[in-house]
């Protein structure tokens, strides 16, 4: 062996080392690829455990502003915005705020630590830029603790961190509030006020909102169904003064879902003649829409009456298929048969779907038809949970 | 023609199996220390760094405080006023679990809704499921534990364990499981605990305090962020980079780490003694041959390389053992090296050992390269043997004893530049090493000259008692020098390494002991249970102070609170007591006026520090040391340096009195009693010991077993150093055993020639064993000045240098004793199966060499 071949073969000793260590080690590793899935709305809403909350059996009497403020001893509960917004020049802007309440047990269990709370917060802020075909959904979480996020009655403000909504009662108008809402998320904001134009409107039987078949299998609903809106809009670096009408759902209960009960639709719909129409229905695993949709026809005058199911028909006219694969239902047929209505529901752009921790649909939707022999226009929104059959 | 170079040479190797397989076992075992050593500091780096990243996720920075934490409210400001949402509010703490109490956990407290950008395994919308996070959040003492945990701990969700936090005893339950499904994932949780942070805050009583905020600061405007944070801190609370904590943990280890590296390749160098004696005596006994190969046209290059190559393919045998063998090695080595950081600098889980490749490599560089270095003077010299004359083996003798003033002279120079070496200032403690090799080198040069002297001084005694054949045993050790010199040297440097540690061990026992008996004046000790042996970092309620005072027996009490500070220099611990004057005579001073000092510490706010403290920090009396206090920062005049061997992190002190000025900690670490003359102190314990409430478990130790538990930590510290010595020991005895047994089975037709002239196998067997039991005597005394230069070097140099502390070096005679026999022992043990060997060979075949 020569000197060169001693070197070579040292070499070679040497980098045969590495090599199959690195391979030995490399086959060792397995990537964790697995993706995040979202949750489904039938999974947070079923609890099991609803031992000890406060239910909603019978209708209440509504008191304001207290009714304003939240109802702990309540499981679930939320402040519902939404609304259609233009600029001076016409642009359109959806919008949607909400902030959820959950409880996650019954009791306020007393424990030393301040952090320490059964009250959990969640929120949604979406913008819709019709011109622009773009939405933008974004959502936070909270404890109810710690000043991080809460509800309080005076002065009203519900917040989650710097996402705000604050409500003043008006004085000459006990009844009929005014709204500051506020959102920032990286360079998109909402800074709105919202003036009731209507005294409150309670969904359901007054105020109580059947969900299931059991008793307390209901919620405590009412909206404010017309909020004359006015305020700023930011998309990316830019400020819109807008102005429009925007809606709000307050809603809290202890129910879930029933076992075959697998999401809701759900509309409101602001008609141009003053008119307002909620309507909503809890879906089947099936698809079909059961027993438990009903909804509420608001006059230009503020008077309002309920419907139930055998007196609306609601067609499907297209679908849309999200980015996971599924299928959500994308433009209707209203008719309400004891009324002469009968409306055309249309997305402005189809994909308005929230793709956070819950996905759902919720967006802007343009309204054409005919109330009263009259053709007629109009704007809302669609909400649409519980289409996530596959993640 | 190269091929029969290449047969021949192998042929050579597997006549002489014996020489061989030892020094392919003393490579093996060379490398397998350096590589086991090196296997098992990276493991405890690499789960240190990794259990830091783990609980740290994706943040850039942490927003830290005090060791108490940091008052919650200013994550809200952080995260809501300055609209800083990249934050999230972290606590951490230490938990013991009842069914596995060897086992540290770490407690990590979140907030799940701040988690998502920080942490994967802790995502709201993550593998966990929704309902088990509502136990999480709401139920009281509830935690998540990895799958891979549950299984190891034999529960599952629902479920409680029994865990101790400091003092306090808890029934966690088990709110959720995470499920991992891969083994990246299940070594990330693996020591981890994740509890809700409210939850935690309960667990650890840590009211209104986190420990520290995370922070992710984006690139895009990094410093004006940063500059921002800042800008919005109260007093006391700081940013820092995400890695420097675990900065901080590897310069707290570092020095020794870098002492059990060192010490490893002893057992390297000790190897190479062993090739370079092996292929010496292979050149040496194939001189014919050699000069057979030059005289039928074999080049002097060819004949380097067979040697080389020789070696080299017996480095490579042995290295490729030897890695093996070090994987096995360091699987012992990483607990040994885990329990000692754990006893000495910070809490430390090392589960897996980490198989690097790099240090596998390194290992086997070292050993290949080793053995080529230690090949290149005997293939030099086989180079030298001319064509067809043959030297004589006595010319070789002849010169070597020609040459002994020189070597002398050149070792007495070489041992000269590495005193030099050591007494230039410096605190690199590589610099002391590479002083040390060549001082001790140098003096094992000195070897032959020594050996000359004993001889001359032995010949005579030994004549007289054993007669002719003590006389020819004797000479034999002279006439033979080329290679009874090199083992005598290879031995006598082995026996001093036990010397010198074991004279540095005890001296620093002893020196411990000494302290220690001072220090410990107070009757009764109170603390929370430690988890890291020398630091008591426990929370006891400083209302016990007042209890115990109240008791008839007591006559005074004393207290004190230690936490471990991570400043920017660097972490050292910060004591701060309240010290009675009758304890003034407790802490001895290096420098500074006592009586002054004292009268500072209680009154004018003074710092007194250790003089580890001062070394690692280049401190000295009226320097001022500045700290990060709750009020901001706040300067502390230095006022005394004492003396102190707890740690060598380094420590500050200051009165009680002072911290609860500067700080919002009114816990305490430890409370010291003083009884009356004539107490009973057991009574007095366990009158103290039932005092504590139902859910805390405080430890109360007497003055006579505290001393004891701080001596066995001390033991066990120096439980690796034991080891390591030892495994130099054995790697110097192979070698012994090769160059001895060599030289004897060398002889073997000088011993035929004597047998034919009617020497008895018994008379051959005493002169043999007498032969190897002079040089044993030789070897042992040699390393006596050896083994004590080198312990001085190692406890007024390396120690001081690693650790700042000031030893008493304290000589040991038994060691000495030790050592010759030690010596002696391992000689006659190398003389037996020559002996044995020769004994039994007839004269005849004896004297038929070739």
């Amino acid at each position: 062996m020569t000197f060169k071949k001693t070197i070579i073969f040292l070499l070679f000793f040497l980098t045969l080392i590495p090599l199959s260590s690195w391979y030995y080690f490399s086959i060792q590793k397995t990537e964790n690829t697995k993706q995040h899935s979202s949750i489904k709305v039938s999974e947070i809403m079923s609890g099991d455990d609803f031992a000890g909350f406060a239910k909603a059996i019978e209708p209440i009497e509504f008191q304001f502003p207290r009714d304003f403020g939240s109802h702990p001893k309540f499981k679930n509960e939320w402040w519902y915005f939404t609304g259609n917004l233009k600029t001076e020049s016409g642009r359109l802007f959806g919008f949607q705020f909400t902030i959820f309440r959950n409880a996650l047990s019954a009791d306020s269990l007393k424990r030393n630590s301040l952090w320490a709370t059964n009250q959990f917060y969640m929120a949604h802020f979406a913008l819709t830029d019709v011109q622009g075909k773009k939405f933008h959904a974004f959502e936070r979480f909270s404890r109810g603790a710690k000043g991080l996020a809460g509800a309080q009655q005076s002065p009203l403000r519900i917040w989650l961190e710097d996402w705000i909504i604050e409500i003043i009662d008006d004085k000459e108008k006990p009844g009929i509030p005014i709204f500051t809402v506020k959102a920032t998320e990286k360079n998109k904001s909402i800074d709105l006020t919202l003036k009731s134009t209507k005294p409150v409107v309670l969904q359901g039987n007054k105020g109580l909102s059947q969900k299931g078949p059991e008793p307390g299998n209901a919620s405590y609903y009412y909206s404010f169904t017309r909020l004359k809106t006015s305020g700023k809009i930011q998309l990316e670096n830019k400020k819109y003064d807008v102005s429009g009408y925007a809606w709000l759902d307050r809603e809290w209960s202890t129910s879930a879902l029933g076992k075959d009960q697998v999401g809701w639709d759900w509309f409101s719909l602001q008609l141009d003649n003053g008119q307002e129409i909620m309507y909503y229905q809890i879906r089947n695993r099936d698809g079909s829409a059961g027993d438990f949709r009903s909804g509420t026809l608001v006059e230009k005058d503020g008077t309002y009456r309920t419907f139930n199911k055998n007196n609306i028909k609601l067609a499907i006219l297209d679908h849309w298929t999200n980015p996971t694969g599924n299928l959500y239902p994308s433009r209707w047929r209203l008719k309400l048969l004891n009324e002469d209505i009968e409306l055309e529901i249309i997305p402005n752009f189809a994909n308005q779907e929230l793709p956070l921790s819950i996905r759902y649909w919720e967006g802007s939707v343009s309204l054409a038809g005919k109330s009263n022999g009259q053709s007629i226009k109009g704007m809302g929104f669609v909400e649409l949970t519980g289409y996530m059959f596959n993640n | 023609m190269k091929k029969t170079l290449l047969k021949s040479s192998l042929k050579y190797l597997l006549f002489h199996p014996w020489q061989i397989f030892l020094s392919i076992l003393g490579i093996a075992l060379g490398v397998a220390v350096v590589i086991s050593i090196d296997l098992a500091n990276q493991s405890a780096r690499h789960a240190f760094k990794h259990s830091l990243e783990t609980v740290a996720g994706k943040a850039t920075h942490h927003i830290i405080g005090s060791p108490a934490g940091i008052p919650d409210s200013i994550y809200r400001n952080i995260r809501i006023d300055y609209k800083f949402r990249n934050s999230a509010p972290v606590i951490e703490g230490y938990i013991v679990v009842e069914s596995d109490p060897v086992r540290t956990f770490t407690l990590l407290g979140v907030d799940p809704f701040a988690e998502k950008p920080f942490r994967h395994f802790l995502n709201y919308s993550g593998e966990i499921g929704f309902k088990s996070l509502y136990h999480f959040l709401t139920k009281p003492n509830a935690v998540f534990i990895s799958d891979f945990t549950a299984k190891a701990l034999n529960v599952q969700i629902g479920d409680t364990l029994f865990s101790k936090i400091g003092v306090a005893l808890n029934e966690l339950v088990i709110a959720g499981v995470i499920t991992t499904n891969d083994k990246r994932s299940d070594k990330v949780l693996e020591n981890l605990m994740i509890a809700d942070i409210s939850t935690a805050q309960e667990l650890l009583q840590m009211k209104n305090r986190i420990s520290r905020i995370d922070l992710i600061v984006g690139k895009k405007n990094y410093n004006t962020e940063l500059e921002r944070i800042k800008s919005i801190l109260p007093p006391g609370v700081r940013i820092e980079r995400s890695g420097s904590r675990s900065q901080t943990a590897e310069q707290m280890v570092k020095a020794f780490n870098m002492n059990l590296t060192a010490m490893s390749l002893l057992a390297l160098v000790v190897g190479m003694f062993l090739i370079y004696n092996t292929m010496t005596f292979s050149v040496v006994q194939r001189r014919v041959f050699l000069g057979l190969l030059r005289s039928l046209g074999v080049t002097r290059r060819e004949i380097f390389f067979l040697i080389i190559n020789e070696a080299i393919l017996l480095g490579i045998i042995g290295t490729i053992l030897g890695s093996i063998m070090g994987i096995i090695l360091a699987k012992g080595m990483v607990q040994l090296v885990t329990q000692s950081i754990n006893d000495l600098y910070f809490v430390l889980n090392v589960r897996s050992l980490q198989i690097s490749t790099i240090y596998l490599i390194k290992g086997i560089i070292l050993g290949v390269g080793a053995t080529f270095f230690a090949a290149i003077k005997p293939a030099r010299e086989a180079t030298t043997a001319p064509p067809r004359v043959v030297m004589s083996r006595s010319i070789v003798e002849t010169e070597l004893k020609r040459n002994i003033p020189k070597l002398t002279i050149f070792g007495v120079v070489i041992a000269f530049i590495g005193s030099i070496i050591l007494f230039t200032p410096s605190k690199s403690i590589w610099l002391s090493y590479s002083g040390l090799v060549p001082l001790v080198l140098g003096l094992s040069l000195l070897t032959p000259l020594c050996i000359f002297g004993l001889v001359r001084f032995f010949n005579p005694i030994i004549g007289r008692s054993f007669g002719i054949l003590g006389k020819m045993a004797s000479r034999g050790v002279l006439t033979q020098i080329s290679r009874t010199s090199v083992a005598i040297a290879a031995l006598s440097i082995a026996v001093a390494t036990t010397i010198g540690v074991g004279t540095m061990v005890t001296s620093f026992r002893n020196t411990v002991q000494n302290w220690l008996g001072n220090l410990l004046s107070a009757d009764i000790f109170i603390s929370a249970p430690r988890l890291i042996a020398t630091q008591s970092r426990g929370n006891l309620n400083p209302i016990l102070v007042s209890k115990i005072a109240q008791k008839e027996e007591v006559q005074h009490v004393n207290y004190y609170r230690e936490n471990v500070i991570h400043a920017e220099q660097g972490a050292f611990i910060l004591l701060t007591a309240k010290v009675g004057e009758h304890r003034y005579n407790d802490f001895i001073f290096k420098s500074g006026n006592s009586g002054k000092a004292w009268e500072a510490y209680q009154n004018r706010e003074a710092a007194l520090i250790t003089e580890t403290y001062a070394y690692r920090y280049n401190k000295k009396v009226g320097d001022k040391i500045f700290f990060l206090t709750d009020r901001g920062e706040k300067e502390f005049k230095i006022e005394g340096i004492y003396y102190d061997y707890s740690t060598d992190l380094g420590k500050v002190s200051i009165a009680h009195h002072t911290y609860l000025k500067y700080w919002d900690d009114n816990k305490l670490s430890g409370i010291l009693v003083y009884a009356h003359d004539g107490t009973n102190i057991n009574d007095l314990m366990n009158k103290i010991r039932t005092m504590d409430g139902e859910n805390e478990k405080i430890q109360v130790q007497s003055n006579k077993s505290l001393f004891a538990t701080s001596i066995n930590i001390f033991d066990r510290t120096f439980l690796i150093t034991n080891v390591l010595q030892m495994l130099a020991i054995i790697v110097a005895f192979i070698g012994v055993l090769s160059a001895l047994m060599a030289i004897q089975l060398e002889r073997s037709r000088e011993f035929g020639v004597l047998r034919a002239n009617g020497l008895t196998p018994r008379q051959l067997w005493k002169m043999v064993l007498m032969q190897t039991g002079l040089m044993g005597l030789i070897s042992g005394i040699i390393s006596i000045p050896i083994g004590n230069i080198l312990a001085l070097v190692l406890i007024k140099v390396i120690n001081e240098r690693s650790f700042g502390w000031t030893l008493r070096f304290d000589f040991r005679f038994d060691l000495l004793v030790q050592a010759i026999l030690l010596a002696v022992f391992a000689a006659l043990l190398a003389g037996i199966y020559p002996a044995y060997k020769m004994a039994k060979t007839s004269p005849a075949l004896a004297l038929r060499e070739e």
